[in-house]
């Protein structure tokens, strides 16, 4: 293994990589309530709709874009982020925290206006768990609104999935209120002594929606980077604890923030993502 | 080995994913007034109690993952492992405790008034030295179903790191009718103590009607701030390197600085070198 030491990673660094997304705010910003940049511009990724949904590898739309290395791995020696200003509304940078995560499956097609339960035969996940397999060890769901949803039920979302030892019939829910807002994701969580999710076998909505367009996500959380308001945050190799990319990794990013804007306002993080590679 | 140099801590980091925990909401909170993320729901998902009685079980992950615990590993050979990193936001802004489930108990009778006689087994070899004698070994009361009415005192005997027996400490923050789930009440040592060896007895001053309590021995790793809306991580230098020995169970506790309920968010790093 190459990149053990400041001077090893030092010297495998490659070109950083320029990223900004947009994410969004609004009035339900409440601290921890988290929001998706899949679909934000610029460079919005797809959304799929099919119920058995697809696994995603490499250069995407919506993914940040980084090269494989011709061997070894990829270290994230360096990220940096910053928040610009809201738009012309007025509501200027907020502290919030950016997950930046694989994601490794999607599906889409979702009925949001049966209570049923809905079945789905995900193909394999990537080889891009914890472990570099596709047994979904330090894997797990989160259920995304595609776009603002109308008449949300009150309840949670049920999902029955196989865990990364491969035994079935494992239960998550959402573990939040389900809400209208456009790009929220609400995270799920794992059936007591699971570390992951292997594959996923339907989707229990607790009650029909008026309409909504909802995207289940299997991603892998690498790294958080807090960003203070105002001001500029920097994830390296000692303070983020040598982070490793996969090869082929689909990378983009969720959000935390605090603050409450009017729905629709644009926020913003310019980044800078340097690597290593070797 | 041991990590004495950068180059040792970054080589330490090798094949440790940041460990991502997102952890349900608490029920209601109280300012200052600590709960206990083992029994929540979330990523890692909730965590077992003991079935063991009284006398209660040793926690070891040595022997596979436990339910409840952040995923960790003991090294190969010779290594060590410390904490790295870690950050925490929540709902609440406060304080969140990485800590070491070394013990827990059940079958405590919430409604007796009696001393209830325990004989813990030996602690494993996870206190501040690597020993089983308790240096920095804690106790707390872990409200695993929501109580009922009453407001006990809870009183433990124990015998302390020194092996002095007939010690006695009481809960340092005080309960309360209707504790929810993930409620959690520090025992506090008799003056002079450094921790508790092993546990003798436990005594609630008056019925807490209905619920279950479960009484936990706990070693605490790291204590970082917890924000709203952003995780700000302390890394190695912050931390000082906390030593994390082999078959540890991470979990958290956090203390909030008022009511406001909402998750538990954050990621913790392990080297190993």
């Amino acid at each position: 293994m190459a990149l053990t030491s400041l001077a090893a990673i030092n010297a495998a660094l490659i070109p950083p990589i320029m990223a900004s997304k947009q994410f969004n705010s609004n009035a339900a910003n409440a601290p921890t309530v988290i929001r998706s940049t899949w679909t934000n511009a610029p460079n919005a990724g797809a959304l799929d709709t099919t119920l058995n949904g697809v696994a995603l590898s490499g250069a995407m739309a919506g993914g940040l874009p980084f090269p494989n290395p011709a061997s070894g791995d990829t270290i994230l020696a360096r990220w940096m982020a910053t928040c610009r200003d809201f738009d012309a509304t007025g509501n200027g940078p907020q502290a919030f925290t950016a997950i930046l995560c694989d994601r490794l499956w999607h599906n889409g097609g979702i009925n949001a206006t049966i209570a049923t339960a809905q079945s789905i035969t995900s193909p394999a996940f990537p080889a891009r768990d914890e472990n570099d397999s596709s047994n979904g060890d330090g894997v797990f769901l989160a259920l995304e609104n595609g776009a603002a949803a109308v008449g949300p039920p009150a309840g949670v979302a049920t999902v029955s999935y196989t865990n990364s030892d491969g035994t079935a019939g494992r239960t998550a829910t959402t573990m939040t209120t389900l809400t209208t807002h456009n790009t929220r994701a609400f995270p799920l969580n794992l059936q007591s002594g699971d570390r992951g999710v292997r594959s996923v076998q339907s989707i229990q909505l607790p009650a029909a929606y008026t309409s909504a367009t909802l995207n289940l996500v299997a991603y892998r959380p690498l790294a958080m980077l807090s960003v203070i308001t105002g001001q500029r945050a920097v994830l390296d190799v000692v303070n983020g604890g040598r982070v490793r990319i996969p090869n082929s990794a689909v990378l983009y990013l969720m959000f935390m923030t605090g603050n409450s804007v009017v729905d629709g306002s644009p926020g913003g993080m310019p980044s800078t993502f340097q690597m290593a590679q070797g | 080995m041991s990590i004495q140099t950068l180059d040792d801590l970054i080589a330490g980091f090798a094949n440790q994913p940041q460990r991502f925990f997102f952890k349900a909401a608490m029920a209601s909170l109280v300012a200052g007034r600590p709960y206990s993320t083992w029994p929540l729901a979330g990523i890692p998902g909730a965590g077992a109690q003991d079935t063991n009685g009284l006398n209660g079980s040793t926690l070891d992950s040595g022997g596979g993952y436990i339910a409840g615990m952040l995923p960790f590993s003991n090294p190969a050979g010779g290594k060590k492992s410390y904490l790295g990193r870690m950050g925490v936001g929540a709902g609440v802004s406060g304080h969140a405790l990485l800590c070491d489930r070394l013990w827990s108990n059940s079958a405590i009778n919430i409604t007796s008034t009696s001393s209830q006689a325990i004989t813990s087994p030996t602690w494993p070899s996870r206190d501040n030295n690597g020993a089983t004698l308790g240096n920095g070994v804690f106790l707390g009361v872990e409200v695993s179903a929501a109580t009922g009415a009453g407001t006990p005192s809870i009183t433990v005997g124990y015998t302390n790191s020194a092996g002095t027996a007939s010690r006695s400490g009481a809960n340092t923050v005080a309960t309360a009718a209707s504790a929810p789930a993930g409620t959690f009440f520090p025992i506090g040592l008799q003056a002079n103590d450094l921790g508790v060896r092993s546990v003798q007895s436990i005594q609630l001053s008056s019925s807490w009607t209905s619920g279950t309590i479960n009484l936990v021995a706990y070693r605490i790793i790291a204590a970082v701030e917890m924000q709203t809306a952003w995780c700000p991580a302390l890394d190695v230098a912050s931390l000082g390197l906390p030593q994390m020995f082999d078959g540890t169970v991470p979990f958290l506790i956090g203390v909030p600085s008022s009511t406001t309920v909402g998750p538990m968010i954050g990621s913790a790093t392990w080297a190993q070198n």
